[in-house]
């Protein structure tokens, strides 16, 4: 009885297009009202769905800093790479999400975490693009070219100048050839991953009298792509657009291999045999 | 651990007034891991999304400000 005229109510309220007052208990009663959350109460009703942005792209932020063993003083902005790493693998796993836009405006960090991310991001098998606006500086060079394709904003700028060592160093060859190892890591995951020669990150690296105190060099927007270290300068347009092809030329991709595979074929030829047996087509010829 | 970064090693290690940088944690809301600033009475205020989903950045019960219960 009390269901019924909840119904009834319920139904009046959707004809009329009018909210119900207040929820209803499971035994039928009114509930509070609750007017601070109108999404909650919607959703608690069960009677609308808020419309979904049915997106399939995905994005990561590199803000700030890069952190990673060590926690930065909170005075600091960080992007911290265990919140990253596991975002990523989601990434990769996830059925619904076709790409990946990465934005960048980090001033460097941990050189470690960095190359971990941008090896992730590197490996990624879904397509992704890069965006550096702001500054996309020291670590955060690796992290723009490991996307498929990279975009940097007109205005945006990349500091590449050499890596050393913070806090007490013992100064004794040891050291500087650590340092050494790691920069020639860092020089070759971006050579790998863009156009730019090895020569050339070394020589803007070392250049003098371009930062007021350091050696190295502040790459402008059109430089970047001239260097060949960046694919395109553009903004957010563009990397979406370019986002949106990649993701189509590999659907196209697959779908055609998987039509090609001789295998498949085969299963399909299988498939529709049987599937001629069972409706009984074709007897009538056959007799 | 080796930082290569623009900003310079002394401003990165300055130690800072804890109390102008309010503690946040990482927990997650309504399927969605947000960074909170816990308030009194289990609630907290939201300071950052964590997603990828740039639809979670488009919820109103989600955006940094928002206050929401942490039990």
């Amino acid at each position: 009885m009390l269901q019924e005229e909840n119904f009834e109510r319920f139904h009046f309220c959707l004809e009329n297009k009018v909210s119900l007052p207040g929820h209803l208990d499971e035994d039928g009663g009114m509930g509070e009202q609750d007017n601070e959350n109108p999404t909650e109460t919607i959703n608690e009703l069960g009677v609308l769905d808020l419309p979904q942005m049915m997106g399939n792209i995905h994005v990561i932020s590199v803000i700030g800093q890069v952190e990673g063993h060590l926690v930065m003083p909170p005075q600091n902005k960080t992007t911290k790479y265990e919140h990253i790493i596991p975002q990523l693998v989601a990434i990769e796993q996830s059925k619904d999400i076709k790409g990946l836009l990465v934005i960048l405006n980090t001033v460097g960090g941990d050189v470690e975490a960095g190359l971990a991310v941008a090896e992730m991001i590197a490996s990624l098998s879904k397509p992704t693009v890069s965006l550096v606006l702001g500054g996309g500086h020291s670590i955060g060079v690796p992290i723009a070219v490991s996307a498929d394709y990279s975009f940097i904003a007109p205005t945006a700028t990349m500091t590449i100048h050499p890596i050393r060592l913070t806090g007490l160093v013992v100064g004794v060859q040891q050291s500087f050839d650590y340092l050494e190892r790691m920069q020639d890591r860092v020089i070759s995951f971006i050579t790998s991953h863009s156009d730019i020669q090895d020569s050339k990150v070394r020589e803007l690296m070392m250049t003098t009298g371009e930062l007021a105190q350091d050696v190295g060099t502040i790459v402008v927007g059109e430089d970047a792509v001239k260097y060949g270290l960046i694919d395109q300068v553009g903004g957010l347009g563009d990397a979406i657009k370019k986002l949106n092809e990649l993701i189509e030329v590999g659907d196209t991709a697959n779908r055609t291999s998987h039509m090609a595979d001789p295998a498949h074929l085969e299963q399909e030829l299988v498939e529709t045999r049987q599937m001629v047996g069972d409706l009984g087509l074709f007897q009538n010829e056959v007799h | 651990m080796l930082i290569w970064s623009v900003v310079p090693s002394e401003t990165i290690w300055q130690s800072s007034d804890a109390e102008q940088c309010p503690q946040t944690k990482v927990t997650e809301v309504k399927g969605v891991k947000v960074l909170v600033e816990p308030l009194a009475d289990g609630k907290g205020r939201i300071s950052q999304v964590l997603s990828t989903n740039p639809a979670d950045f488009l919820r109103t019960d989600l955006a940094p400000g928002a206050i929401v219960n942490l039990v």
